[in-house]
């Protein structure tokens, strides 16, 4: 009985917790180290700048993907970064969502895509930034490297 | 032999080289404008239908701007509507003359197309495989250099038909805030290009 319940509790641990983000490089990006930031799975830069973080968090309060969104989405207008647009994508094999905006930075513009999707009790977090033109061109890239991210 | 001694003197007949030559005005015009506004994608697609309707094209377009090619004589109205988008960071407007290149390709092609005319018409002279071989191998290389240079003739001239317009657009400056909200959702808060530019920024350097 003891044992059944550990299994029981062992496999709820597993669902609740992200034990292992196995995240590449964007094609043409090279790998960073991902130095000791909490929470920093994957660092990498592609030779225009273009540069793609992945990460986790843990989100308080617990809320659906849509509120998550709409929240980010507000706070990225309300710091003053005109938003592109935002939709359902694929993120670590599951459905998460996209939103993508521009802000202007020094002398130029840069492009800002973010993805999300729940993994557990946490949230995967993929960040892609750069130049506006090297931004638009590295984008495809960006978000199919967010797609093939493996939870295990 | 014969016969490549007459092509000879007729490359260098000085009736092979009394061309007409007219000046005509031709010129080019450019320009290159940036503007600053608060929706690029929008700028670039309501460019894009400007220069169709004044009968232009676009040969480039981006999210952040459009390199489109406007009649000349149209030109004006259309840098107009440009500078009316937004604010107008940099704007340089550039005129080419290219009457002295238009002129020089115009002699090149009616003097190759005379000597040319001139081969033929002393074809009949040929005497055996060798001048016939001459006169194939000098008229061939002659029709390439008119094709040649009646292509190069067709861009100048429809660069003097159109002008060229090359539009870049960025994003208006806008102060940035901060809601009190954010603070109630951490995790938000880490959401920021800064942040993320500052993650990979080498020791020592400040964005």
């Amino acid at each position: 009985m003891l044992r059944a319940l550990m299994l029981v509790l062992m496999s709820q641990l597993a669902i609740a917790c992200v034990s292992t983000i196995d995240a590449k490089a964007p094609e043409d990006f090279a790998t960073l180290d991902s130095g000791n930031a909490k929470g920093v799975v994957l660092k990498a830069v592609n030779p225009q700048g273009v540069v793609y973080r992945v990460r986790t968090e843990k989100p308080e309060p617990k809320a659906e993907l849509a509120f998550w969104m709409e929240a980010l989405e507000n706070k990225l207008k309300a710091d003053g970064y005109t938003v592109l647009g935002s939709k359902e994508a694929q993120v670590a094999g599951r459905t998460g969502a996209m939103i993508e905006a521009v802000a202007p930075l020094a002398d130029a513009d840069y492009g800002f895509v973010v993805l999300i999707a729940p993994a557990g009790d946490e949230i995967v977090i993929v960040e892609g930034a750069g130049e506006r033109k090297a931004w638009d061109k590295a984008k495809p890239q960006m978000i199919a490297a967010a797609a093939a991210i493996h939870l295990q | 032999m014969r016969f490549i001694l007459l092509l000879a003197n007729l490359a260098a007949s000085p009736t092979a080289l009394a061309v007409e030559q007219t000046v005509v005005q031709v010129r080019g015009s450019s320009a290159a404008v940036t503007v600053l506004v608060d929706d690029q994608e929008n700028a670039v697609d309501l460019l894009v239908k400007e220069a169709e309707a004044r009968g232009g094209y676009f040969r480039e377009r981006s999210s952040t701007g459009v390199i489109a090619r406007i009649p000349a004589d149209r030109l004006d109205g259309y840098l107009e509507v440009v500078q009316g988008l937004g604010k107008v960071a940099e704007r340089k407007v550039q005129n080419t003359d290219l009457a002295t290149t238009r002129t020089r390709l115009a002699s090149e092609v009616a003097t190759r197309e005379d000597m040319l005319k001139r081969y033929l018409a002393n074809m009949g002279e040929a005497k055996d495989r060798d001048d016939l071989q001459a006169i194939q191998a000098a008229t061939g290389e002659l029709i390439a250099q008119i094709e040649q240079a009646k292509g190069s003739l067709r861009v100048v001239d429809h660069d003097a038909r159109f002008a060229e317009v090359d539009v870049s657009f960025k994003l208006r400056e806008r102060r940035m805030i901060r809601l009190p909200y954010e603070t109630r959702f951490a995790w938000l808060s880490t959401v920021d290009l800064n942040q993320l530019l500052g993650d990979f920024a080498a020791p020592g350097e400040n964005r």
